[in-house]
């Protein structure tokens, strides 16, 4: 009553010893002919292509596809194919045949040769077919193991237990795993650690070879393990400082049984995509910097170590994954941008030390320059992170997944933490909502990151296709596959080789989510096809990176309050053109999609679940128009009164379901009703699909929201409207009414009472339509070595917030006195919408600097009058259009100079 | 309509440019090209080149050396130029958009009407170079050294220095708007005929800085160092602040209108204010030297605070409206031909004078 897990092994065993004792001088026995045994590769099942047996369901055969050296036999198949209980590192198998013999028990069928054209489709007996990816094939073809078989052996074979017998098919060799401190020295750990022997583990090592370097000494990646060893989880992050040296990355082969309740017709499927395992942010989780340096201890609710505020991917995916896992999934799939990036940031000192300064992160991110090196920025640390999160899940619930890639899995340099360059203009691959993923503001993100936060180390694309090696050589051999379920067609697509976003003359381009350009292949459009066309026993579900329908962040979920909301999905078929794509298509493909779609509109696939644009949403398919099919766009969030997430029977729309789920490491974003102008954000998730036991309906689509995460804060929301929309404040400003001359030099007398009064100023869009208020505004500075803490009160009759009389002369030294980069406001808002207010998080500041500029009226004969516009950094510029470049940097080098926290 | 690169030009752009059947380079010309995403590393040198009308986009190109070339109505969009050297080299119409230039030398260039949109250049050289005309929307220096630069009649939007160092650097007509110098050293600075709106400058090193001949609005020098500092002919000065500065010499000439000035937590050797009409003036907590001097002009509302004045020497100003002093000390302070307007509020409290010295209260005496 349960699922298992089991692990296939494929064992050359080893040639027999010599004799030991004597040696006869004559004898009469006959020695029986060595068996005969060849190298193999069970390319599936894979780590991420596994096996599913559905006891009773299934026809009573394990189903595998073997690559081999020489002509395979039942025979061989019968001695060296070993059935393990678990993923274990060392691989311990029992010696023992499968069967006592292979006759009626083992079946194995010659498929032809291993194929590197990307086309060729192989399959299984009956349970899979799959397109493999043109790396894993040049590197069977390398080991000589060309020979592909479809294999199928009866269930009987599983162990009911381990035997006692079983014997690790790894070794043991001394290898880099670690650092510690000694003292003040970050020191290295060298540990015994597993190695495999199947040759897919060989070949796995060649890989790393060539990607992460040579597994000795002179090579300068600084990653523990060199990245051939998982990471521990410790808590809900990796432990960056030591990999598992139990743990290799190798090769698994995964049978998992579903017996008694768990044996189903329709198994539930849960996704994950869009993780952006970036695990430089764990350490950006360190830094103790903070917007406004008040001083240890100081105000510290207003203005807090960035750190402890960073909402980092690497802890949202393992929550979403708890959920995902730990919920009614019975089977995961993974939907690729598994990682940000291939390079990125390690540094031992910083992740063993706890203590560290706000310049040491910002020596630790550096990516400028000679700072950027292949030990600083060294291959491989969040595939790995990946790796060790993916096992963990798989291995702790029993529950298979199944991958595909995503454009990112191959994106090779890293790039900074904000890095806007002109993003509406140039149709930049940057990406502006970085900080907004990490719950950050512009201003936070860069003062963590550092000065290079707004660099990108590649100017054009770093999508490397031939990185791709890394996902199907350790993953999935397959690019693209079908697996069969009971009752059900499972089919992933692979991203491609290429990306299209660059296109300045292009209409999708611009601004859009990159494309994929060469999927849907006809490969891919044939592997479908053929799941399609058996629709009538498996309905077809189809999972790929990017999207089929997938709003623009601008369009509402709920416009008006509306349950649903409409847009189009246009049939065209031009695939070098950018020009017809609609703003309800973002990062969709460019190939076959007439085909594709006249699928979906005749409703040949049941639920199609996508990723890449961040943001979740259910889309219905109305009755196609010529070449245009209308659409509805719902949300699946269980906790939303507008959500639909029953599918209610009798729904001629229900299929085709498309679903574009929540990204599960960045925060995504969310737009209910066109609040925030698509800058809003919730929470990470991901999405469970249910489907109908008897009927085989789907059913229910419910996002799983990492809900022991933070709420998205909505100063982050506030934040992007003033920096990357049309801004928050009226002419971009906060205003302070008009004062005489000698008040404001403070030549006059005292005054009882208040003389300054700030209009916050807020557009109508913020205070009228948002129904947002702010419930503090501060005023903060420091001046020599003090901070002045202004705390105003809102004066209703003014409507503006009045500086208390006490505090004149602090109020004037903060607008005349402190010097530009140590002058801030700190902003308490909230909403008296209650979606708005119960959604995000309001407890924290809005904290940015500003800069005073005076204004004078001095008419003659009249009172000479002073005012103060409160504004930003070169708001002063007149920039039309989306203000993506305003200056929300820090003044880095000013704080370096005159702060000793920010000292070398 | 820009068409692709053809292979042969592909090789003479980014390796091998073209020679004649002597083996000998020859000036070449490539126009009407779109370069889309690439990154060139190999290192090419280019004389006597013409790019006409060449849209470089998502370009990353390192090592490339352009020597007495021309590039007109070149467009370089979301591109890095990096450790690329460009020496006598004339642009002429051309846009920079979202492009970083990283440790990038270029000496004798000019840059004529061009455009640059969120511009960054990163420890780069921009040596005895020109601009005329530029327009830019934020031009971002960093570690740059500008030594013998000239920006002529330019429109400057979002000026941005940090680390940025200057033998001499002059700005002559156009406009600034919104700059910012940040631990910068320029030995002499000339702006002249510039209107500034909103310039800030801190922790900057200058031998001589001039700003003459227009309309300032919002400038303010924060911890900087300064030999002689010296504002001429500004037709409006408005809220000059200077802050925790030291400075040898501040000249205020021939400005009839200064609202707001305010010097404050700062050492002054020398101020001269010559024909300056300040309204509301504030001095707090400034040290200043025994030969400044206030003559001729006026000084309506003007307020000390705290600070020591070694010698202040005012003749022929006109005083007015009010002059408030607190727990400042004035060693030498003497008036000659004053024009005290009636009523003069002095709210003067614990002020101190030294030995010989003319009090506040004696400037109606005059």
């Amino acid at each position: 009553m349960a699922r298992d897990l089991y692990n296939f092994i494929w064992v050359v065993p080893p040639p027999p010893g010599p004799t030991i004792g004597p040696v006869p001088l004559q004898t009469t026995t006959t020695v029986a002919r060595a068996a005969l045994t060849t190298r193999g590769v069970i390319v599936f099942p894979a780590f991420m292509t596994p096996l599913v047996y559905v006891d009773g369901k299934d026809p009573a055969w394990l189903e595998l596809l073997i690559a081999s050296e020489l002509v395979l036999t039942a025979d061989m198949v019968n001695r060296q194919l070993k059935i393990s209980a678990g993923l274990r590192g060392n691989k311990p198998y029992s010696p023992a045949p499968l069967f006592a013999g292979a006759g009626g028990n083992i079946e194995v069928v010659s498929v032809g040769n291993v194929s590197d054209d990307g086309e060729t489709i192989l399959e299984t007996h009956s349970k899979f077919a799959g397109i493999l990816h043109p790396s894993f094939a040049t590197a069977l073809t390398n080991k000589r193991v060309s020979k592909l078989y479809k294999v199928r052996i009866k269930p009987s074979a599983i162990p009911t237990s381990s035997p006692a017998d079983e014997l690790p098919y790894s070794y043991q060799e001394s290898k880099f795993i670690g650092y510690r401190m000694n003292g003040t020295t970050v020191e290295r750990v060298t540990r015994l650690a597993t190695v495999g022997s199947e040759l897919s583990d060989v070949m796995i090592r060649d890989m790393q070879n060539r990607r992460f370097g040579p597994d000795n000494s002179g090579n300068l990646n600084t990653i523990p393990g060199r990245c051939r060893y998982s990471f521990p989880i410790s808590g809900n992050a990796i432990d960056m400082a030591r990999a598992d040296p139990q743990l290799p990355i190798q090769s698994y082969h995964p049978l998992f049984v579903h017996t008694g309740a768990q044996a189903t017709n329709y198994l539930d499927f849960g996704h994950v995509s869009d993780i952006h395992v970036n695990s430089r942010w764990q350490i950006l989780g360190k830094t103790n910097a903070r917007v406004i340096e008040y001083g240890d201890g100081q105000f510290e609710d207003e203005s807090p170590k960035i750190g402890s505020v960073l909402a980092e991917n690497n802890r949202s995916f393992h929550a979403v994954l708890a959920r995902v896992f730990g919920g009614d999934a019975d089977a995961v799939i993974v939907g690729g941008d598994i990682v940000d990036h291939i390079r990125n940031a390690y540094s031992a000192a910083r992740i063993l030390s706890s203590t560290n300064t706000p310049r040491q992160i910002w020596a630790a991110m550096n990516i400028e320059g000679d700072a950027y090196t292949d030990a600083t920025y060294p291959f491989g640390l969040d595939l790995v992170a990946f790796y060790s999160y993916i096992f963990d899940s798989m291995t702790s619930s029993s529950k298979p997944v199944f991958g595909i890639t995503g454009n990112h899995d191959c994106y090779v340099d890293a790039f900074g933490i904000s890095p806007r360059l002109n993003a509406e203009l140039m149709a930049s691959r940057t990406n502006e909502g970085i900080p907004a993923d990490l719950n950050l503001t512009f201003y936070e993100a860069l003062l963590a990151f550092g000065p290079s936060g707004g660099l990108l180390r590649s100017a054009s694309s770093s999508f490397n296709a031939e990185w791709f090696d890394w996902f199907h050589l350790v993953l999935s051999p397959f690019n693209d596959w079908w697996f069969k379920f009971p009752k059900q067609s499972l089919v992933g697509l692979g991203w491609g080789t290429s990306e299209d976003l660059i296109d300045p003359r292009g209409g999708q381009s611009g601004g859009h989510l990159p494309r994929s350009d060469d999927a849907i292949s006809n490969a891919q459009l044939a592997l479908l096809q053929r799941a399609v066309d058996a629709r009538a026993t498996r309905k077809v579900t189809l999972t790929t990176h990017f999207t089929f329908l997938s709003y623009i962040e601008t369009v509402a979920m709920h416009p008006g309050g509306a349950r649903s909301s409409p847009g189009t999905f246009r049939l065209n078929d031009n695939t070098l053109g950018t020009e017809n794509y609609s703003h309800f298509e973002m990062g969709t493909f460019e190939t076959n999609r007439a085909t594709l779609i006249e699928m979906l509109a005749n409703r040949q696939i049941q639920c199609v679940l996508t990723g890449h644009s961040h943001r979740r949403g259910m889309h219905l398919l109305g009755t196609r128009t010529g070449d245009t099919i209308p659409a509805q766009l719902f949300d699946t969030d269980p906790t939303d009164s507008l959500s639909l997430c029953t599918i209610p029977a009798g729904l001629t729309t229900a299929e085709p379901v498309i679903i574009v789920s929540d990204s599960a490491g960045p925060y995504p974003r969310h737009n209910r009703d066109g609040e925030f102008l698509g800058w809003g954000s919730d929470r990470p998730g991901g999405t469970v699909i249910k489907f109908e036991e008897s009927s085989g309906r789907l059913s229910e689509v419910r996002t799983l929201t990492a809900t022991n995460r933070q709420k998205a804060r909505g100063v982050v929301a506030m934040d992007y409207v003033d920096v990357s929309s049309t801004g928050a404040f009226n002419n971009n400003r906060l205003e302070v009414a008009w004062i005489t001359g000698e008040q404001d030099t403070g030549a006059a007398p005292p005054s009882p009472t208040p003389i300054y009064f700030i209009s916050a100023n807020l557009t109508a869009q913020v205070h009228t339509t948002w129904q947002m208020i702010i419930e503090k505004l501060v005023f903060a500075g420091r001046f020599g070595t003090t901070w002045l803490h202004i705390e105003t009160t809102y004066d209703a009759a003014r409507n503006a917030f009045a500086v208390p009389a006490a505090q004149t002369n602090d109020f004037r030294t903060w607008l005349r006195l402190v010097l530009q980069p140590t002058r801030y406001i700190s902003i308490k808002m909230n909403s008296r919408s209650s979606f708005i207010a119960n959604r995000y998080d309001w407890s924290s500041y809005w904290n940015f600097e500003v800069m005073a500029q005076a204004l004078f009226q001095y008419p003659a004969g009249a009172p000479r009058q002073v005012s103060y516009r409160i504004f930003r950094p070169q708001r002063e510029i007149a920039i039309t259009g989306r203000d993506v470049q305003w200056r929300e940097a820090p003044n880095f080098d000013w704080r370096m100079a005159n702060d000793p926290k920010y000292a070398p | 309509m820009a068409e692709r690169l053809a292979a042969e030009e592909l090789v003479w752009l980014t390796r091998d440019p073209p020679r004649d059947e002597h083996d000998q380079r020859v000036a070449w010309t490539l126009a009407d090209r779109a370069i889309d995403e690439v990154r060139w590393t190999d290192l090419v040198e280019h004389e006597h080149l013409t790019l006409e009308r060449v849209e470089f986009s998502a370009t990353q190109w390192n090592g490339v050396v352009f020597r007495r070339c021309l590039l007109r109505e070149v467009q370089f969009a979301r591109s890095t130029l990096a450790h690329a050297v460009f020496e006598d080299v004339v642009f002429e119409r051309c846009r920079f958009q979202g492009t970083t230039f990283e440790a990038c030398q270029f000496s004798r260039c000019r840059f004529e009407r061009c455009e640059f949109e969120f511009l960054t250049a990163i420890r780069s050289g921009l040596r005895e170079c020109v601009f005329d005309q530029l327009t830019t929307t934020v031009f971002d220096l960093r570690e740059c050294d500008l030594s013998g630069t000239r920006f002529v009649e330019a429109s400057l939007d979002g000026l941005r220095a940090s680390k940025s160092t200057a033998d001499t650097l002059e700005l002559r007509g156009g406009r600034l708007q919104g700059g910012d110098l940040t631990a910068c050293q320029i030995r002499s600075l000339q702006i002249v005929g510039v209107p500034i709106d909103g310039l800030r400058i801190l922790d900057s090193h200058f031998g001589q800085a001039t700003l003459a001949g227009a309309r300032i609005n919002d400038l303010s020098l924060g911890g900087c160092e300064i030999d002689e500092f010296a504002i001429v002919d500004c037709p409006e000065l408005l809220g000059l602040h200077v802050l925790q500065s030291t400075i040898a010499e501040v000249r205020i000439d021939t400005c009839p209108m200064v609202a707001g000035l305010l010097i404050a937590d700062s050492r002054i050797t020398e101020l001269n204010l010559h024909d300056a009409r300040l309204y509301d003036a504030a001095f707090e907590r400034v040290d200043a030297g025994p030969r400044s001097r206030i003559h001729g002009g006026a000084l309506t509302g003007i307020l000390f605070v705290g600070g020591t004045w070694a010698g202040l020497d005012l003749r022929g100003v006109q005083l007015a409206d009010y002059v408030a002093v607190r727990q400042t000390h004035f060693s030498g302070l003497q008036f000659a031909a004053m024009q005290v307007g009636d009523p003069l509020d002095l709210r003067l409290d614990s002020d101190q004078y030294g030995d010989g010295s003319m009090t506040w209260s004696d400037a109606r005496g005059t």
